[in-house]
C-alpha cells in the first residue's frame, strides 16, 4: 500500500503510530522499553504518573514528596524493567515500587525528626494563580486523610480522583474487590464525617 | 452504593488542577530522568553476538587464561603421582571381588542331561 502511504506527511505518520502505542497493552510497552524504546516508555509513563503520584500521596500526605517519589519510581522501574515478570500486571509491580520508595522516605524523614533537627516547612505549589480555596480545601482533604490507614488512602484517591475502577484497583493493588469497595465506603465516610465537623463547610466541600 | 453521587471533592488534591501544566512538565522531567538508561538499553538491544563477545574481551581473556594454566597444572600433577598400572586380563577383571558359589550341579551332569529336561530345569518351558 505504498500509494496510500505516500500522501501522508511524517507528522501525520507520527501521530498514527504514537496513538497506536497508546493502544498497546502494558505488557507491549515494557517489552518494547526494555530494549530502549523511549515512545513506549513515555506511553507507561503517562499512563502511570497520576496513579503512581497518588500511591505516593496516600503514604507521604506531602504534595511535593509524592512528586518526587513518584518521578523517582519510574527511573527506579525502568532499571529494574527485567524484574517485572509478569509485562502485563506492569501497573500493580511499579505501584509497589512507589508505595516502597515513599515509605522509605517517610522513614528517613521521622529518623530525621528523631534526631532532632528540624523538619523543613513544606510549601505548596505557590504561583500567582493559586486558587485560595481550593488550596485550603486541599489541605482539609489532606488533613482528613490522615485518620485513615494507607490502603484506604490509596483505594479512595485511585478511585475518586484517578477515576479506576473496583475491579482496576483489585487487580493492581492485588486485592479482592469486595476489599476493595469495603476500604472506599469506610474511606468515604470517615472524610465526609471529617468533613461535616469542620466549621462553615458541607460535605461536598463547598462552603455553607 | 452511587459511586458518582457518593463522590467527595478529591480534585484539589489533583496538582494538575490548579496547574494545568504540571503532568507536562512531570512527564518531561521523568523522560530526561530516564534517557540515559533508555539510551543504555538502545545500545544494548543493537548489539550483534561478535560485539558481546568482544564487549566480555576484558573478563572472557584472562579467565580463560587462567582455566588454562589451572588445567596444565592439575594435568601435570596428576602424570607425576599416578602409579603405573599393571595389565589385566579380561577374565581375571571380571571374576575379581566376586563370591566363589557352588557352579549348579546341572552343569555337572554332562551327557545325561537330554534337551527336554534342561529346558525344564532351567526356565519352565
Amino acid at each position: 500500500m505504498p500509494f496510500l502511504l505516500r500522501g501522508l506527511n511524517k507528522k501525520a505518520f507520527r501521530r498514527v503510530r504514537v496513538s497506536a502505542l497508546i493502544e498497546r497493552t502494558d505488557g507491549d510497552l515494557v517489552t518494547a522499553a526494555l530494549r530502549g524504546d523511549t515512545r513506549a516508555f513515555g506511553v507507561l509513563v503517562k499512563r502511570y504518573m497520576r496513579p503512581g503520584y497518588l500511591v505516593a500521596l496516600s503514604v507521604t500526605g506531602n504534595a511535593e514528596d509524592a512528586e518526587d517519589v513518584a518521578q523517582e519510581a519510574f527511573l527506579v522501574a525502568l532499571e529494574r524493567l527485567e524484574d517485572c515478570r509478569d509485562r502485563e500486571r506492569f501497573g500493580g509491580w511499579f505501584l509497589t515500587i512507589v508505595r516502597n520508595r515513599a515509605r522509605n522516605l517517610l522513614r528517613r524523614e521521622r529518623l530525621r525528626r528523631g534526631e532532632g533537627l528540624s523538619p523543613e516547612i513544606v510549601s505548596g505549589t505557590g504561583g500567582p494563580d493559586v486558587d485560595l480555596k481550593r488550596l485550603e480545601l486541599r489541605e482539609q482533604l489532606e488533613r482528613g486523610m490522615e485518620g485513615l490507614s494507607e490502603v484506604r488512602r490509596e483505594v479512595l484517591l485511585l478511585h475518586d480522583l484517578e477515576g479506576w475502577k473496583h475491579r482496576e484497583i483489585a487487580e493492581r493493588l492485588g486485592m479482592p474487590d469486595g476489599t476493595v469497595r469495603s476500604h472506599l465506603h469506610f474511606a468515604r465516610r470517615h472524610l465526609r464525617g471529617y468533613l461535616e465537623g469542620l466549621p462553615g463547610r458541607t460535605p461536598s466541600g463547598e462552603e455553607s | 452504593m452511587n459511586d458518582l453521587g457518593d463522590r467527595l471533592p478529591m480534585e484539589a488534591l489533583d496538582p494538575g488542577a490548579s496547574d494545568p501544566r504540571f503532568w507536562a512538565r512531570f512527564h518531561v522531567r521523568a523522560m530526561e530522568q530516564a534517557q540515559a538508561e533508555l539510551g543504555r538499553r538502545q545500545a544494548y538491544a543493537r548489539l550483534t553476538i561478535p560485539e558481546v563477545v568482544f564487549s566480555w574481551r576484558r573478563t572472557l581473556v584472562p579467565t580463560a587464561l587462567m582455566a588454562a594454566a589451572l588445567a596444565g597444572i592439575l594435568l601435570l600433577g596428576q602424570g607425576e603421582a599416578s602409579v603405573p598400572l599393571s595389565p589385566l586380563a579380561l577374565e581375571e577383571a571380571l571374576t575379581q571381588d566376586l563370591v566363589v558359589e557352588p557352579i549348579p550341579s546341572i552343569l555337572g551332569r554332562g551327557d545325561e542331561l537330554d534337551e527336554p529336561v534342561f529346558l525344564h530345569l532351567v526356565g519352565g518351558f
